[in-house]
């Protein structure tokens, strides 16, 4: 029989063992679904629970740090290193994939988009002009912003999300 | 489940990071690495320097003292050093700072290396970058690059010249941050190299296959073979109205004595039975026809303030960034102003306080194809004067991006390599025979001497070292003398030598030697008052030695003298009027006979006005007016079918075309002559009349055609002018889209003084008054100084250009010197 003290049993392994209480699922499934997953439960009360600023505040808290570490990381790495700072973080904020993805989008979508912005403005936007010119002028220079800060965030967020995928993985083995 | 979501997403992130960050290539279309391309830590962005960055103080492993560099507000770069080693340490760390894309491509694609930062990539139809770059090999260029570079090192203060300006070169390129490199590295994945005394000489291998490559003798052969008693009838060597660079009457020394030879050439017109067949990525890689450049020199006696004023403007391909580098050069020994060449030292083309010189193209044929008789199928064994000799193989490695190393073989006869070895055309196995491949290419010493020159005395003694390409050095100093002197070493060639095939089987085909420098033709002080070239013929048949080109100028040359021996009391103003000069001489010799023979009772309504604003014209390419197109076209179609007995025939590109100016000369002459009839009509004998009246007709059909691309160009305002048909460009020295400058608009031709083409002109203008206080120059080209797209400096001389406007040069003395327009300093500090 696995050991469920400490409430980290799966699902499934529970109810194989109280497969006689099937017939009263009705009276006892929520009951049932408390007992089971502590864990997903208590994840579920603190969510219903945080408040608008607790929410803000983690996404703060997610955003900046891959902000800050993705900036010392590019200063002094290659740009491929904002990956493996994403994925670190994701996995330090264990927070659901979708979110990660989100807090590593959105923070190499500003960095990217905001330095190559302010890059360009004081260029006079010859360089942006230019690198339009040779794709044709398919993209103005505000569009290759945004086209830099999306590729940013984009690796960024499949990297954070990664991060927090590897830590439910993990948090499933232990 | 989760591991299964986790391994997704690990690995696409991994995947899209690795396609991100390393050069792709989808279906043939290469793709960079848009990750470090776009990022704005070291991508593309982060070339986007601030629009008032100047460049920072820099310490200096390799220099002897400090050197100041002192920037204009057009960032021209005025140095002073104390000595000239430690000046060209600091010109190679400028060009390197300013142009190391341009130095590094270019010399990468004069040595054969283009596939290595390209990969093996079609650039036209039936012609790859590998392909180019065995024909560079091939041509002899890496073998003569390194002999160059021998050469150098045997004479200690070259080679220390040679040396400093590498390891001021280095010294920015080695300390490159690759978060630094020059845009063109980021979008192709490459790394820049440090800056050889090979590189150099490749680099001057590469202007001397720009300037001194251009040869005809397998088009000459044909078209020899096709009309043979004819030949001499349609591609005479000289005519009579021209005005060679050093005018008739001018004496020139007998010939000295030759040691041991004969002036027969045995067999030198070779009349193969069939027409020779040649690659056709022979004729694409020929250099410019329209190479040439103008130069002129008035002395006091023709000035306003009696003066002598040099002018001069370079004709080369328009690129971007510029071949020019524009700076001064200040040591205790010299101080020269002018242009120079990103990779190599010194003062190009320029001034100092006592003389001035610029630079046309001589021109002469110096490159010359033997047939072989070849004993052996593989092509290793050949007759050589009645014996059997061997071929030397020399491997040449070509480095392939991505794919690997290819080994090319190429064989080298006594006259030179085999360029177009191969079984499938076996007429083409001949030996190439190039004079910049036997002497010594950038004079380097040269030019230096000429930097520091102050009389003709010294601008004489400095061309005697220089060899290829040759050119046509027009001098003035401020005493008054003014001159123009042939630069270069010349072989002695018997009659119609080299201008043909020869074979290779008899040395008695070779070169007699070469010309004693001081034969070279050369004139000073002219009762005319004036010097002047613009490469044509260099001398009249009075000169003791034969030397040939298919390709010398008719009309600019006389243009020029035209129009300086009716002016007076020059100013710099009326030269810079006269450097854009779109008068058409060949227009006004050609049109009035066009319109006086042509049937204009045959004429359509729609027609009738295009006749008559051909009659009003006055032959000048102006930006604005529409008769150069007509001329153009309607010249065009009369050309084509004058000679349909060569632009008919399936080997026209192998056969040497007539020239405009003999086409011209036989219109005016005999309007019956047979080669007016039309081959393909046997029942009828066409005249010039006939001739102009289709060839008119085909015109005005035409120009529905014109008038459809310049609709697709100029979709705005496509109306019909000249400049709009020309449609003038600057492209990018590697063709990258959106780096070079587009639709310029601007007047002129290649036959008249402002020779503007379509991406090919006056690469620099320069006009200097020597005054008794100072140079007063005036400099324009079409570019900038800093390679980088994203700099301000980077295009910043182009609409000048257009405009026909110029700058004053700042001609500094001193180090210290006050001036509106000196913006900043920029220090090298010695490494203690």
């Amino acid at each position: 029989m696995a050991d469920n003290s400490k409430g980290k049993m799966s699902f499934d392994e529970i109810q194989n063992q109280m497969g006689s209480l099937k017939n009263i699922d009705g009276e006892f499934g929520d009951i049932k679904e408390k007992v089971l997953d502590v864990d997903a439960h208590s994840a579920k009360i603190k969510a219903a629970g945080k408040t608008i600023k607790e929410q803000v505040m983690s996404s703060f808290v997610g955003i900046a740090s891959i902000a800050l570490l993705g900036i010392l990381a590019q200063i002094l790495f290659p740009w491929w290193t904002i990956a493996i700072v994403g994925f670190w973080v994701g996995y330090w904020l264990a927070d659901t994939p979708a979110k990660s993805f989100g807090y590593g989008f959105i923070s190499m979508f500003l960095i990217w988009s905001i330095y190559s912005a302010y890059q360009s403005a004081v260029n006079g936007g010859l360089m942006v002009n230019t690198v339009s010119g040779m794709l044709g002028g398919q993209l103005s220079g505000t569009q290759l912003i945004y086209a830099t800060g999306t590729l940013g965030g984009f690796v960024t967020g499949l990297a954070t999300s990664s991060g927090a995928l590897l830590r439910q993985y993990l948090k499933k083995e232990a | 489940m989760k591991l299964a979501k986790l391994l997704l997403s690990l690995s696409a992130t991994i995947a899209l990071t690795w396609f991100l960050n390393a050069p792709q290539n989808i279906k043939g279309a290469p793709i960079p690495a848009l990750g470090s391309l776009f990022s704005p830590f070291q991508g593309y962005w982060h070339n986007a320097k601030s629009l008032d960055e100047l460049p920072g103080n820099q310490i200096a492993q390799g220099l002897k003292s400090n050197v100041k560099v002192v920037y204009d507000d057009r960032m021209v770069p005025h140095v002073f050093a104390e000595n000239i080693e430690d000046a060209f340490f600091v010109q190679g760390n400028l060009h390197a700072q300013n142009r190391l894309w341009e130095m590094d491509f270019i010399t990468r694609a004069a040595g054969g290396r283009l596939s290595e930062i390209l990969g093996d990539r079609p650039i036209r139809v039936g012609l790859s970058t590998v392909d180019v770059d065995k024909l560079q090999r091939r041509r002899g260029i890496t073998m003569g690059a390194e002999k160059t570079v021998q050469e150098w090192q045997a004479e200690p203060e070259t080679w220390a010249m040679v040396n400093a300006y590498c390891m001021g070169a280095n010294s920015f390129i080695g300390n490159l941050d690759p978060r630094d490199y020059p845009i063109e590295y980021k979008i192709l994945g490459v790394k820049p190299e440090l800056w050889t005394p090979m590189r150099m000489s490749l680099l001057a291998a590469y202007m001397a296959m720009d300037l001194a490559l251009a040869e005809n003798d397998v088009q000459a052969t044909n078209a020899k073979t096709l009309f043979g008693n004819d030949f001499d009838f349609i591609y005479p060597e000289s005519f009579p109205e021209q005005q060679p660079v050093v005018p008739s009457g001018t004496s020139f020394k007998a010939a000295p004595a030759l040691k041991g030879a004969t002036s027969a050439v045995s067999d030198s017109k070779i009349n193969p039975l069939s027409m020779i067949d040649f690659p056709s990525m022979h004729e694409d890689l020929q250099p410019d026809e329209g190479n040439g450049s103008n130069n002129w020199v008035v002395g006091p006696s023709k000035t306003k303030n009696k003066n002598p004023i040099l002018c001069g403007d370079p004709h080369l391909g328009l690129k971007m960034p510029s071949i020019w580098y524009e700076m001064q050069i200040s040591t205790p020994e010299m101080n020269a102003y002018g242009v120079s060449i990103p990779g190599l030292p010194a003062i190009i083309i320029g001034f100092n306080d006592d003389i001035a010189w610029t630079q046309t193209n001589v021109g002469h044929d110096v490159a010359d194809w033997y047939a072989m008789k070849w004993t052996n199928p593989s092509r290793t064994e050949y007759q050589y004067d009645g014996a059997t000799k061997k071929v030397e193989l020399r491997v040449e490695d070509i480095i392939v991006k991505g794919v690997g190393t290819i080994k090319d073989t190429v064989k080298y006869s006594v006259w030179g390599p085999i360029v177009y070895d191969n079984d499938t055309l076996p007429a083409a196995n001949m030996a190439f025979h190039w004079l910049a491949n036997d002497v010594l290419k950038s004079s380097i010493k040269s030019f230096v001497l000429l930097n520091k020159a102050k009389n003709y005395d010294d601008y004489a003694k400095a061309l005697e070292g220089y060899n290829v390409p040759a050119q046509n050095f027009a001098f003035a100093c401020k005493n008054g003398d003014i001159a123009l002197r042939l630069g270069g070493v010349f072989p002695i060639k018997a009659k119609e030598q080299g201008r043909f095939v020869q074979d290779g089987s008899s040395s008695a085909n070779a070169w007699k030697g070469f010309i004693p420098k001081d034969m070279n033709p050369a004139y000073k002080n002219p009762a005319r008052g004036f010097v002047s070239s613009a490469n044509q013929n260099s001398t009249d048949g009075s000169y003791p030695y034969y030397y040939n080109s298919e390709n010398f100028e008719a009309y600019r040359g006389r243009i020029v003298n035209n129009i300086l021996s009716k002016m007076n009391d020059i100013t710099v103003d009326s030269m810079k009027q006269m450097q854009g000069n779109n008068f058409s001489l060949m227009a006004q010799e050609a049109l009035p006979t066009m319109i006086k023979l042509l049937d204009t009772t045959a004429l359509t309504a729609e027609m009738k006005p295009l006749f008559t604003t051909l009659k009003n014209w006055d032959y000048n390419y102006n930006a604005n007016e529409v008769a150069p197109i007509y001329f153009e076209e309607w010249f065009k179609a009369f050309y084509s079918e004058v000679w349909d007995e060569v632009l008919t025939r399936p080997e026209k590109d192998r056969i040497l075309k007539p020239t405009t100016w003999r086409t011209i000369a036989i219109l005016r002459g005999d309007v019956n002559n047979k080669f007016f009839d039309i081959q393909a009509t046997t029942d009828k004998k066409e005249t010039a009349k006939d001739l102009l009246g289709t060839s008119f007709k085909t015109m005005a059909a035409e120009l529905a055609k014109v008038q459809a691309e310049i609709q697709l160009k100029y979709p705005a305002k496509p109306t019909m002018i000249w400049t709009h048909y020309k449609d003038t460009e600057i492209p990018h020295i590697a063709n990258i889209p959106g780096f070079g400058r587009a639709h310029i608009a601007n007047g002129g031709y290649a036959k008249s003084i402002n020779a503007i083409k379509k991406n090919h002109g006056p690469s620099w203008r320069m006009i200097v008054e020597l005054a008794p206080d100072r140079p007063h120059a005036y400099v324009v080209y079409p570019g900038g100084q800093s390679g980088n797209p994203g700099s301000k400096y980077y295009d910043q001389f182009v609409d000048t250009w257009t405009k026909g406007e110029y700058y004053e040069a700042i001609f500094m003395r001193k180090a210290d010197e006050k001036h509106a327009n000196l913006t900043s300093v920029q220090e090298f500090y010695k490494a203690q």
